[in-house]
């Protein structure tokens, strides 16, 4: 083998016979047919096939012997009735009977409107996540709040959850914080109308069983009034 | 003409025993593939299919929809969809040619399985005896013994004396279902799988026969009923009178022709999904197309009852001898001397024959795991690299062991 790679050393084998070095790279010599052949690469046990087969058929027996082993481990553990300790004989989720736990806090999923203690929105209303949003997917009326600090909030705010694009520019845009993405991926329905989320939904995330689970900002003052 | 009555039931019921095997294996084997090939790969597998079970709740009745039997009725669902879709004809293929050829895919598969003994000979008479009064009904196990006697019969549907031929005849006739399916359905693909099933199995049809033509030397003779009961004897007191014991390398090799004949990975050339859509029943749709699969399905079974008789000693367990086992115990002492053993232990008769179908069953069972195991890890041939293996690796192979063995025979014969 040289700088010009593998088949170099066939070129210089035209019908078996020896042919003089061309003088540079892609050189033949006129009227001459080249062939070139590919270096025989398997061995012999290779080329008999049947050795390799039944090295193959080795791995996924066992593949399947020691899977199947641990699917009656799991059987006995479900009828000692310790069924949630018990480790399946496949590494695939049972979705959507089972979910994976490890999704990463800083999934984009599903939107939530965050509270002021008094429990309203802490949206304004600034029609800033709907400019943001590049699916067009928010949809905000606004009406004036009763308390002169706040000046306006969400009427309605409605996003069309399966037009969203989970990109999180409305949370970005978003000057109060009021809307964020959660970890929760599992937005499925059957009817396209119930795709659309309220206020009152998103508004109704558990406090409780999330790792944002403190009401945020709490009683701190708006940031134009530091 | 005179009706031979204990015969005709004795046939009646092996005729229900052997459909009743294929036709349920065939359907079984479907959740086989899923769920082998899914625990194989680490999945789970189809497990959504359910029967919805009623049971009483709040306001009327709540249908429980857990009830999957662990996939187990994916096969009926794919039964009921396959039956109610449309059975759409193209408007340019041959009708007739056309709608025959699904009918040359499943017969001879399921007429192929007639010559396997799966029980060997029995007599049911003294059998229906022992188990009737076994629970308590002594009079009517009087009345069936007397009606079948002390008859031999076979376990087995047709004893004929050209078993292995008849194999062979059917194998050859299976050819027939690609050809015309291909050739009618006026598609390319579908000519060109044609094409390719008839080429593939027409090859290793050559040396599926030439790879059993040692073994059948040895044996001297093509009764495949007479093969089972010959491999029912043991050598040196522990190794097994079974064909792979005699000719391991053409068991390999028979094995490897008749996969090739069922067309499935690695041998799809001829419905080569990657290649020609899925191949000679490319135009086929509902339950036509279903007859194919069922007869791929249908037809693993059969190779591995084929396997099983011819080199794995049939329904024989080593040290397992009924009375009707004429072979073994003509070598054995005579007729005097037979009884019905297990394991040095005198049984009654009924034990045997059901340990010896269960037997059959189990080795069936183990080599449709076994070629669903390769459908599974092996990748497919190229075709070139089909034929290649076939007429100058495996056929110069079964010559040579042709020759090999017809010399050792003539040597220790003389």
């Amino acid at each position: 083998m040289n700088e010009l790679g593998r088949n170099e050393e066939f070129r210089n084998i035209v019908d078996g016979h020896a042919m003089p070095e061309p003088a540079y790279p892609g050189e033949f010599t006129e009227g001459e047919i080249v062939r070139y052949y590919n270096p025989e690469q398997l061995t012999f046990a290779e080329r008999l096939y049947l050795p390799y087969a039944l090295m193959g058929l080795k791995i996924t027996a066992g593949r399947f012997f020691s899977n199947m082993l641990q699917w009656l481990r799991w059987t006995l553990m479900w009828v000692r009735g310790k069924g949630s300790e018990a480790k399946k004989g496949a590494v695939t989720i049972y979705y959507p009977e089972e979910m994976r736990p490890d999704y990463s806090p800083i999934t984009r999923g599903k939107h939530i409107l965050t509270l002021r203690p008094s429990g309203d929105p802490q949206c304004v209303a600034c029609y800033m996540c709907a400019t943001a949003c590049p699916a067009f997917c928010i949809h905000i009326v606004a009406g004036e709040h009763p308390d002169p600090m706040i000046e306006k909030f969400p009427v309605r705010f409605d996003i069309e959850i399966d037009k969203c694009v989970f990109c999180g520019y409305c949370e970005e845009a978003c000057p109060v914080d009021a809307i964020r993405l959660t970890p929760d991926v599992h937005l499925v329905d059957y009817k396209r109308e119930r795709m659309v989320y309220d206020k009152q939904f998103l508004m109704s995330w558990n406090p409780t069983h999330s790792d944002i689970e403190h009401i945020y900002p709490g009683d701190q003052p708006r940031r134009d009034t530091k | 003409m005179e009706i031979n009555a204990p015969l005709l039931v004795v046939a009646v019921l092996n005729l229900g025993f052997v459909l009743g095997l294929l036709l349920n294996m065939g359907g079984l084997l479907t959740w086989v593939e899923r769920k082998q090939a899914a625990v194989m790969a680490n999945r789970i597998g189809a497990n959504r299919a359910y029967i919805p079970i009623p049971l009483p709740g709040k306001g009327g009745i709540r249908w429980y929809k857990r009830f999957t039997a662990i996939g187990l009725f994916h096969g009926i669902a794919d039964a009921i969809k396959m039956l109610t879709k449309e059975d759409y004809t193209p408007p340019f293929v041959d009708k007739f040619i056309y709608n025959i050829a699904p009918w040359f895919a499943v017969v001879p598969v399921l007429v192929t399985f007639a010559v396997v003994p799966f029980g060997g000979p029995f007599q049911p008479g003294v059998m229906m005896g022992e188990v009737l009064s076994g629970v308590g009904l002594t009079a009517w196990g009087e009345s069936v013994s007397q009606f079948f006697g002390s008859t031999t019969y076979q376990l087995q549907l047709a004893d004929l004396n050209v078993g292995l031929l008849f194999v062979f005849a059917m194998g050859g006739t299976g050819i027939f279902s690609a050809a015309l399916a291909g050739w009618s359905s006026n598609n390319k693909y579908s000519l060109m799988g044609a094409l390719r099933s008839s080429s593939q199995m027409i090859s290793y049809e050559v040396f599926m026969g030439m790879a059993i033509l040692g073994i059948l030397m040895i044996y001297g003779t093509v009764d495949m009923g007479r093969i089972g009961q010959m491999q029912g004897d043991v050598w040196f007191g522990f190794v097994p009178t079974w064909g792979v014991f005699v000719q391991p390398h053409m068991f390999v090799i028979f094995l490897v022709a008749l996969m090739a004949e069922n067309k499935r990975v690695p041998f799809d050339m001829p419905e080569a999904e990657s290649e020609l859509v899925a191949g000679y029943f490319t135009e086929y749709s509902a339950m036509k197309m279903g007859l194919f699969m069922m007869s791929e399905f249908i037809e693993i079974a059969v190779i591995a009852g084929l396997v099983t008789t011819l080199f794995f000693g049939a329904y024989h367990l080593p040290g397992v001898h009924a009375v009707t086992d004429s072979w073994y115990w003509a070598n054995h002492g005579g007729t005097e001397a037979a009884i019905n053993v297990i394991w040095g232990m005198e049984v009654p008769h009924f034990a045997v024959i059901g340990l010896r179908v269960l037997t059959f069953l189990g080795k069936l069972c183990f080599f449709c795991w076994f070629l669903v195991l390769i459908r599974w890890t092996l990748p497919k041939f190229r075709y070139d690299q089909v034929m290649r293996l076939g007429w100058k690796i495996l056929l110069p192979i079964s010559l040579v062991n042709l020759v090999v063995t017809a010399v050792i025979m003539l040597v220790i014969g003389s």
